[in-house]
């Protein structure tokens, strides 16, 4: 397992160093590299760090860097540890008063093994004392080494990650649809913090025009699910750039990596399951895990920096230990297709992945190395602003991602909009509060050629309003009412659609129609074509780019049965075996057999089968050539306007140029 | 440092993941409901999620031939509640497994119990009455495949598992460590109470873990292998018999 140079090498392997005796710990790590293993990663839960009196884990950063190996140090609590409660010193964690309450006002427990708990309130502040305490210790080790050993440092990342906050949810909501339902604390502590906050945000000036009183409508109780939603987001960025800030203030030039770490075995949907499973002895929810891992991956965090890797953890005590070998394989690949080309990966306890088959290990290994080095891209073909990223989002998210799935991300901020490179299509959520600067964002992202659709809702400040129209007076439009009304701005080389809010956010009968009408438009305008289509929906289909410009396309079958199904094509192409390559290592290029060209194919995928194909004559360059050229177009001319107002003085672009010459 | 529980060995010897039977098709459907609407539902082998969100009256129109057992979602709530406060993972099973009580929806040949899981047959019998018969504190090591197997040493107080993890041999002369006895010995003699060594096959082990009664099977074993008790005792010989024969 090389470490790569364009993303981190996907498959991470968890070594409890607190598990393994000190006289073994060395015969350990000498087997793993042995067996190629150059990377590792490590929780460190709270109560070994605090009673950690024989240094265990200088000694384990000591072993591991004098064998080079790489340590990942995940430092944040999180679930689905093999310690008791997680590693949470158990004194803070079995208060009543520290414990997080979801939305039906009951705690959230989390039956894994080695001890079913209940999560603490991360607002909670006895929590956040003793974590603050942790992370400072932890600082003091790093910046003790940086000046004792400093090479040791050399082979250490810690880590931080978003914690518990995705899975403060009812298991009740959960257990129809993965994410449903509301996601938040609803604990006396965060009540307090939330009051708080919404006092703070509202006092901003924008939100007092035309009139001081108009805050009283922000604050309207009837607001209080949107407010919920954008108030748990902040907390969660807060917690995330606050913990950054504690292990940072010694050890000032170590380098911290971000994940965004989800247990599947440990989200509430499973909860009852889980249960029945300890009373019946069953085996996991093989089908609800492999549907997590779609739900998780179709959401995109955000770091202190930049996107946060999206790693999925596979426990070797919880559901995932009772299914079959082909069912482990198939999640594990799913999980690596998913995450692995955009910097995440998986989680796995090495006794786990290294009780996996080797033929199923040297394929995985092949096809991890591809996504490290970039050569299979998953590109998002659009974008879904919410305000929440773990909260429902009724129909529209929900079609929306039946008809772009995989190639949709739901992002909560706009920092991670704009740093995304190919999305045509931006969709903001209907619950999402528009501000000046956020429509002055949004229009700028549209005018490069993209197309963002925006709600006409009531969470537009008065600014935000006076903005849009200002823009919207300048521009050609269309009215259309399909059942769902919308109006179609051309904005720059790009376009803008105002929709109205349906009136509910689940939608069944004429109305869902209507919305599948809005959606099929919205996509039709933002030229976003899916590559293919499946005759058989019960398959699942990941559409990767190739670095050469070819499409290679991973068929998934998690079901336990044979499942034919039919490929169909927009233009005659030619496919072929891409498994072929990762088994002999070699490019997809090489001498396999291809099919004659054609636009549909017949296909078998075997039980939890996963199907590789490399497709050839889809020309995506030419597509992708079109979109570019627009896009430098926009970013010449924002560089030109840019350039002229700190060259010219006097020079007032809102007045527009013609002023300044007459 | 040695782990005072090792979960995963423990997990990996006691809770064994279970071979799936070609009939499993046909095994009881478990449900948790919220009134009468579905909100979670298992079957061994089975995908039956789809029926979430459907009521129990919808399913048993058309699955009525099959055992279904359900649980009331807010009892289900109010048992893992009680269990997140008990000290153990096994503590907390245990708990679920006697106390939820579940309501037939549809009840065919099965009979009351024969779908629960059976608790493994070592985990039982040191908390059954056999604990007014030994020691109070006493030690129990499981080495399968002469240690090329899994291992774990267990500490058993009035009939409870205390505590479990696998044994730190690296102070023992290692040519004594081939020998069961010399290993029940020096057990015996760090953790200062006595042990009772199991030498097993992992084969034998996994065999008997399945089984709802394996006791006439590790009669037989035990009677045509001594050495798979170490030290060999009558007493505890004479108990697996009773329990072999009579099932008490």
């Amino acid at each position: 397992m090389v470490r790569g140079n364009v993303n981190l090498y996907p498959i991470l392997l968890l070594v409890n160093y607190w598990e393994i005796r000190p006289s073994l710990l060395g015969a350990k790590l000498d087997e793993l590299a042995g067996r190629g293993v150059t990377q590792l990663a490590a929780f460190v839960p709270w109560q070994a760090a605090e009673s950690d009196i024989s240094h265990a884990l200088t000694r384990f950063l000591d072993a591991v860097a004098s064998r080079k190996l790489r340590v990942y140090l995940i430092l944040s609590p999180e679930v689905g540890v093999h310690f008791p409660y997680s590693g949470l010193p158990k004194d803070l964690i079995l208060k009543q008063e520290n414990r997080a309450q979801h939305s039906h006002q009951g705690k959230v427990t989390i039956n894994l093994p080695p001890h079913a708990y209940s999560l603490p309130s991360l607002f909670s502040p006895e929590f956040n004392k003793r974590y603050s305490s942790f992370l400072g210790r932890m600082d003091s080790v790093f910046s003790d080494l940086a000046k004792s050993q400093p090479h040791l440092l050399n082979y250490v990342t810690p880590v931080l990650s978003g914690s518990f906050w995705k899975y403060y949810r009812s298991a009740l909501s959960a257990s129809s649809s993965a994410f449903g339902g509301l996601c938040g604390d609803y604990s006396i502590h965060a009540a307090l913090a939330y009051r708080q906050r919404v006092e703070q945000f509202f006092c901003q000036r924008e939100f007092m025009d035309p009139n001081p009183s108009a805050v009283n409508r922000w604050k309207n109780r009837s607001f209080e699910e949107i407010n919920r939603k954008w108030f748990y987001q902040q907390s969660e960025d807060v917690f995330r750039s606050r913990s950054l800030h504690m292990i940072q203030k010694k050890s000032v030039g170590l380098k911290i990596s971000e994940f965004e770490i989800y247990t599947p075995e440990a989200d509430p949907s499973v909860t009852y399951s889980n249960f029945l499973q300890m009373i019946s002895g069953g085996h996991a929810d093989f089908s609800k895990l492999s549907s997590l891992v779609e739900d998780f991956t179709s959401r995109s965090s955000l770091a202190s920096q930049s996107a946060a890797c999206s790693f999925i953890h596979w426990t070797s005590m919880g559901g995932f230990r009772m299914l079959s070998e082909s069912e482990k394989q198939f999640l594990i690949l799913k999980s690596l297709l998913l995450v692995g080309s955009q910097g995440g990966g998986i989680l796995i306890d090495e006794a786990e992945w290294f009780g996996l088959s080797s033929s199923f290990r040297s394929r995985a290994d092949l096809l991890a190395r591809s996504l490290m080095e970039g050569e299979l891209q998953l590109k998002n073909q659009a974008l879904y602003l919410a305000p929440h990223l773990w909260s429902s989002y009724g129909t529209l998210w929900e079609e929306l991602r039946a008809k772009v799935n995989p190639t949709l991300k739901m992002v909560s901020s706009m920092d991670l909009v704009l740093r995304e490179k190919f999305s045509q299509l931006l969709i903001v959520d209907p619950a999402y509060i528009l501000t000046k600067e956020l429509i002055q964002k949004l229009t700028a992202w549209a005018k490069a050629g993209r197309v963002v659709v925006i709600p006409r809702s009531q969470l537009y400040s008065q600014a935000a309003r006076i903005e849009l129209e200002n823009i919207l007076l300048q521009t050609k439009r269309i009215e259309v009412d399909l059942g769902l009304t919308y109006r179609l701005h051309s904005l720059g080389e790009g376009k803008l659609v105002v929709y109205d809010v349906p009136e509910s956010a689940f939608l069944t009968g004429e109305p869902l129609v209507s919305c599948q009408n809005f959606l099929n438009t919205i996509l039709s305008i933002s030229e976003i074509e899916t590559y293919c289509k499946l005759s058989n929906n019960g398959l699942f289909m990941i559409p990767f780019e190739k670095k050469r410009g070819d499409l290679a396309i991973f068929v998934l079958n998690g079901t336990k049965t044979h499942v034919p199904s039919d490929i169909i094509f927009s233009t005659p192409v030619q496919i072929s075996d891409l498994g072929l390559a990762f088994l002999d290592g070699v490019s997809a290029s090489g001498s396999e057999e291809k099919v004659l060209p054609a636009n549909r194919f017949s296909l078998e995928v075997p039980p939890y089968g996963v199907l590789p194909l490399t497709v050839e004559g889809l020309h995506l360059s030419e597509h992708y050539e079109k979109q570019l050229a627009a896009l430098s177009s926009e970013v010449t001319r924002q560089n030109a306007l840019g350039a002229a107002t700190s060259e010219l003085t006097g020079l007032n672009l809102e007045e527009g140029c013609e002023g300044v010459w007459n | 440092m040695e782990l005072s529980y090792d979960w995963k060995n423990f997990q990996s010897l006691f809770y064994i993941k279970r071979t799936l039977s070609s009939t499993a098709t046909f095994g009881p459907i478990y449900l948790v409901t919220d009134g009468r609407m579905i909100v979670s539902v298992l079957s061994e082998g089975e995908d039956l999620n789809d029926w979430i969100g459907s009521t129990t009256d919808e399913m048993v129109a058309e699955l009525g031939h099959r055992e279904v057992i359900q649980f009331d979602r807010e009892k289900v709530d109010e048992w893992m509640d009680h269990a997140s406060g008990l000290e153990h993972f096994y503590d907390q099973i245990q708990y679920l497994r006697n106390d939820s009580q579940p309501q037939w929806v549809t009840k065919n040949k099965l009979k009351q119990n024969s779908f629960w899981m059976h608790e493994h047959f070592l985990l039982f019998a040191v908390r059954s009455w056999w604990s007014q018969l030994v020691p109070s504190t006493y030690g129990i090591y499981i080495r399968l495949d002469e240690g090329r197997g899994l291992s774990l040493f267990l500490i058993v107080q009035r009939g409870r598992v205390q505590s479990f993890h696998v044994p730190d041999l690296s102070s023992m002369i290692p040519d004594r460590r081939k020998y069961p006895s010399d290993i029940v010995k020096y057990l015996s003699g760090h953790y200062l109470v006595p042990v009772q060594g199991l030498f097993l096959s992992t084969k034998e082990w996994f065999e008997w873990s399945e089984m709802a009664h394996p006791w006439p099977k590790i009669a037989a074993a035990v009677h045509s292998q001594h050495n798979k008790l170490v030290p060999f005792n009558w007493g505890l010989a004479f108990l697996i018999a009773t329990r072999s024969y009579f099932g008490i």
